[in-house]
């Protein structure tokens, strides 16, 4: 017997295509999940520490629309470098961030250990899930530090098509950040003096930021798909950290004297007021009988002269139906920023110029290992440890009158450690 | 000389990944019944979320670029 | 198990009539929807993965409830490949009505299945009459109207 062209069967799935319900099947549960997470993070030599809460919570509502909602509390100290590069002399000066002075022992990295911050950040956002299946998305943004705000507004648009098979989604977000510095803001190239107020505004600072998200999803097979988002930002306003300062140094690689018995000559760092990157990221899975198997590349490039290379993988091995085991390894690399000067020479000021070791090129490797484990049906428990490591390039820079001065790269050597309880109701 | 390498190396996985989302893979894809795997939680993009989360938010604030997955992340003064 | 792996080749239409005609296998042998003409036959296919699915099953032991003395026969189709899973949702979501085994796809070829869930309903005198797919529990009462419609026919 073989089956016969279905006039009926046609007319039929026409009719019922008109009104045609939710199709995307892999819908999330109906209910309530909770994430709730503490990260304790710890740099080498006490630097920066950070003890971290967050909390994501997600709901099902009439059938298929989604409410997320997420919290998290950082609570940050240590000693962050102050861009200052590392002489052969003691050096003092008056930390940024909270007054006082700080001398450094000579061939030391200039720390301050004032650093310390707290942030708390809300987001929610709204998915409506429309009756041809597509999704339009809603979210606001907002985190709050001691001298920084930030809010932000986002949208999104998602459908499928090629029997559910592709998905197309764009999406676009603005955000609009002020910042105010302790002690105001300083002006930018202008030099670090203490006491001198002149070099400080007590005028907020703005930051707006715009980015564009274009993303398609293909479905492969029965066991993989994969990911292409192009995505844009544009940020434009104040750039700069405003705790970060470069060294100014005589032609000979010594520090310049500030005058007026304060010790070495210290500069504001300049950066510009506008940026623009682009990001390709490809993301592919592939589910073995008995793992997940998630790769993913990323390339970055902006108009700071900045392009970096992401690697990422990781493979989730389900051990049983109630517990998994992943390790995951990341590989960053980055070229330096056309403006990244570890340090600057009196004799050529230049004018826009920022030491911070952010900015170098370096390099970043991620190891580490997630374990979870269901509790029952509803509740799971999970551990997570990862190590990253930096290591950036030494700048050799001829100065004015040909002496070459040579400036060791900031790195940093950070384990992060990770609890989290999941539930659902 | 490093950087331009890099640039014209990134231009051509563009270059590579555009030409394969516009001319369409036919053939790709699964009938409804058949997404018995892929319906699973672990292979939605974007599973592990919080986990991911956490790791981009401090990338962000050790690494010069961000972004991709979604939108660049931010509203951080640690940047 | 006593699955019938082997689903006979069938046409919804058999060849030379306009009626659904397709045989079902079932944990305990198979049903033959030409033995149930009279009856308005509900034809759900769902499987243990998908979310509407689990959602569907309490309503349609509700419809099964309401309307079985009318006349109404529910078959769940499962498309699960390893009926193993069917069998753990089905003691976490019992079904009053009938389930069906179509492990190799073999209906859902022929259903050309758009969606999980997909429904048909099958007139008293085996005509296929209509279809929903997805489902959606603010959409109920337009799913009971089309049975009613049936019964009533």
């Amino acid at each position: 017997m073989q089956l016969k062209p279905n006039r009926d069967l046609k007319r039929v799935l026409a009719a019922a295509s008109a009104s045609l319900l939710a199709l995307n099947p892999a819908q999330a549960q109906d209910a309530w999940e909770v994430d709730a997470e503490i990260l304790y993070y710890q740099e080498q030599d006490d630097r920066v520490q950070d003890v971290s809460f967050k909390s994501l919570a997600k709901g099902t509502v009439r059938d298929d629309d989604q409410i997320t909602l997420s919290l998290q509390y950082d609570s940050l100290t240590g000693a962050s470098p102050t861009g200052a590069a590392t002489q052969s002399e003691t050096q003092t000066f008056t930390s940024a961030s909270g007054g006082g002075t700080i001398v450094v022992p000579a061939n030391e990295l200039p720390l301050d250990d004032a650093f310390e911050d707290n942030r708390t950040a809300l987001s929610g956002n709204y998915q409506h899930t429309l009756a041809s299946g597509a999704r339009f998305s809603n979210g606001l943004t907002f985190s709050k530090e001691y001298d920084y705000l930030h809010l932000g507004v986002n949208t999104a648009y998602a459908f499928d098509f090629d029997n559910n098979n592709r998905t197309l989604s764009v999406g676009l977000g603005i955000a609009n950040d002020t910042i105010e510095s302790v002690g105001g803001n300083p002006v930018p190239n202008t030099f670090v003096a203490s006491g001198a107020s002149t070099n400080f505004t007590t005028s907020k600072e703005d930051k707006s930021v715009v980015d564009f998200l274009i993303g398609f999803t293909q479905i492969i097979n029965r066991r993989s798909l994969v990911q292409v988002n192009y995505s844009a930002s544009k940020f434009d306003g104040y750039l700069n950290d405003p705790y970060k300062f470069l060294s100014v140094l005589e032609n000979d690689g010594s520090l310049a004297a500030a005058g007026g018995g304060l010790g070495g000559l210290y500069r504001f760092e300049n950066r510009p007021d506008s940026r623009t990157g682009h990001n390709l990221y490809v993301e592919y899975k592939y589910r073995f009988d008995n793992s997940i198997a998630n790769l993913s590349y990323r390339f970055h490039t902006d108009n700071w002269g900045i392009n970096s290379h992401t690697v990422e993988s990781r493979f989730k091995w389900l051990i049983d139906a109630k517990q998994w085991l992943e390790p995951n390894i990341r590989i960053y690399s980055q070229s330096a920023a056309d403006f990244y000067e570890p340090f600057v020479f009196d004799s050529n000021l230049p004018a826009q110029a920022s030491s911070d070791y952010r900015l170098n090129e370096f390099t970043g490797v991620t190891v580490g290992l997630a374990y979870k484990r269901k509790l029952s049906k509803n509740n799971a428990i999970g551990f997570s440890f990862e190590s990253y490591q930096t290591s950036g390039a030494d700048t050799s820079i001829a100065s004015p009158t040909g002496e070459v001065v040579t400036a060791k790269s900031t790195d940093l050597a950070a384990s992060i450690f990770r609890l989290n309880y999941s539930f659902r109701f | 000389m490093i950087n331009q390498y890099r640039f014209l190396s990134g231009r051509l996985c563009l270059v590579c990944l555009v030409t394969a989302v516009l001319t369409g893979c036919s053939g790709l894809g699964v009938k409804p019944w058949d997404r018995d795997l892929l319906a699973q939680p672990e292979m939605q993009i974007g599973s592990d979320g919080l986990r991911i989360a956490v790791d981009e938010h401090i990338y962000f604030s050790k690494e010069a670029t961000s972004g991709g997955r979604g939108f660049g992340g931010g509203g951080c003064g640690c940047n | 198990m006593l699955l019938a792996l082997s689903v006979m080749p069938v046409a919804i239409f058999a060849d030379d009539t306009e009626k659904v005609d397709i045989e079902i296998p079932t944990l305990d042998g198979v049903i033959n929807t030409a033995d149930l003409r009279g009856q308005v036959v509900y034809i759900d296919f769902w499987a243990s993965w998908c979310v509407p699915c689990r959602k569907s099953f309490p309503w349609l032991n509700t419809m099964l409830e309401k309307y079985e003395d009318q006349g109404l026969t529910i078959i769940g189709i499962n498309v699960d490949k390893d009926a193993a899973f069917a069998a753990e949702f089905l003691k976490e979501t019992p079904a009053m009505f009938l389930i069906g085994y179509d492990p190799k796809a073999t209906l859902a070829e022929l259903f050309e299945l758009p969606a999980m869930p997909s429904a048909f309903i099958v007139s008293r005198d085996g005509e296929l009459i209509d279809a929903h797919y997805g489902f959606k529990t603010s959409a109920t009462d337009q799913y009971e109207a089309s049975i009613v419609k049936a019964l009533g026919e």
